[in-house]
């Protein structure tokens, strides 16, 4: 079997095809921080096959309402069935957004790389924030 | 070693990028993912090598250039985080790592395209700086 780690080299007893379980993920989610710099909420809901990812904005310089992405699904281990991590992209017109997220002990860690493409006067900017799980 | 992307980094002259341009070693020894990085300065181009954890000789994932370079925040020159990709064929990575207080962190999200029975996987590690 390919691999170019020794941690790839398990299988997943029931098959990859069976899809990953998004049940640590998904609901709605606020920012730890009362006033958060970039991202207020997330949604993850679940699609058919896919989860879908909706983001309330903080940043004054970007829009509010980031609309829905797809996010991209990842478990802890190559044998594992559940997701616990994600990524996903939007496109915020000038700006694009790489979100990368994991749950930690009941805790939403959103690592955001923010690239700006249209010349603004701003740094493409790394960012770091945490979210709790509200019903 | 083979450089195999050959996109250039995107804006990384526009900032400094020296806590990044380092040799590094996993903080974890008996690591079973990535056990080094190399990020290295080339005519401006910010360029990252892989050493796979393996038994034996290592597993070198060959070098490729960073995508795009981060600063700490919107008003910061001070590149300290990047996002690069591995396209082995079998499998696509997606790098995302900072520099924080002398540690690397490094995410990879592993995707798999061979049809195997193994799920796409997240994983993330720490490391130190080393002599290169």
């Amino acid at each position: 079997m390919n691999h170019v780690a020794l941690e790839q080299a398990q299988e997943h007893a029931l098959g990859a095809a069976t899809g990953l379980d998004p049940v640590w993920l998904t609901g709605n989610w606020v920012n730890t921080n009362a006033s958060p710099s970039l991202i207020r909420g997330i949604r993850l809901e679940s699609g058919q096959s896919q989860l879908m990812m909706r983001v309330t904005g903080a940043d004054p310089g970007l829009p509010e309402d980031w609309g829905v992405a797809e996010a991209q699904l990842f478990a802890e281990n190559t044998a594992s069935g559940e997701a616990m991590a994600f990524s996903a992209a939007f496109d915020l017109g000038g700006t694009e957004s790489l979100l990368q997220g994991y749950v930690v002990k009941g805790v939403l860690v959103i690592v955001s790389f923010t690239r700006v493409k249209d010349g603004r006067e701003r740094s493409s900017s790394f960012g770091k924030e945490f979210f709790y799980r509200v019903p | 070693m083979e450089v195999v992307g050959t996109q250039g980094t995107e804006r990384a002259q526009e900032f400094e990028t020296s806590s990044m341009v380092r040799s590094w070693a996993n903080t974890n020894p008996s690591t079973q993912g990535i056990a080094r990085v190399k990020i290295r300065s080339v005519e401006g181009e910010l360029r990252i090598s892989i050493e796979g954890a393996a038994q034996g000789a290592a597993c070198h994932w060959g070098e490729v250039a960073i995508e795009a370079v981060y600063a700490e925040n919107a008003a910061s020159r001070r590149g300290m985080a990047f996002v690069a990709r591995y396209h082995f064929g079998f499998l696509e990575t997606l790098l995302e790592g900072n520099v924080n207080a002398g540690l690397l962190v490094l995410a990879a999200f592993h995707t798999f395209l061979d049809g195997s029975r193994r799920s796409n996987y997240f994983s993330r590690e720490f490391f130190h700086e080393v002599a290169s």
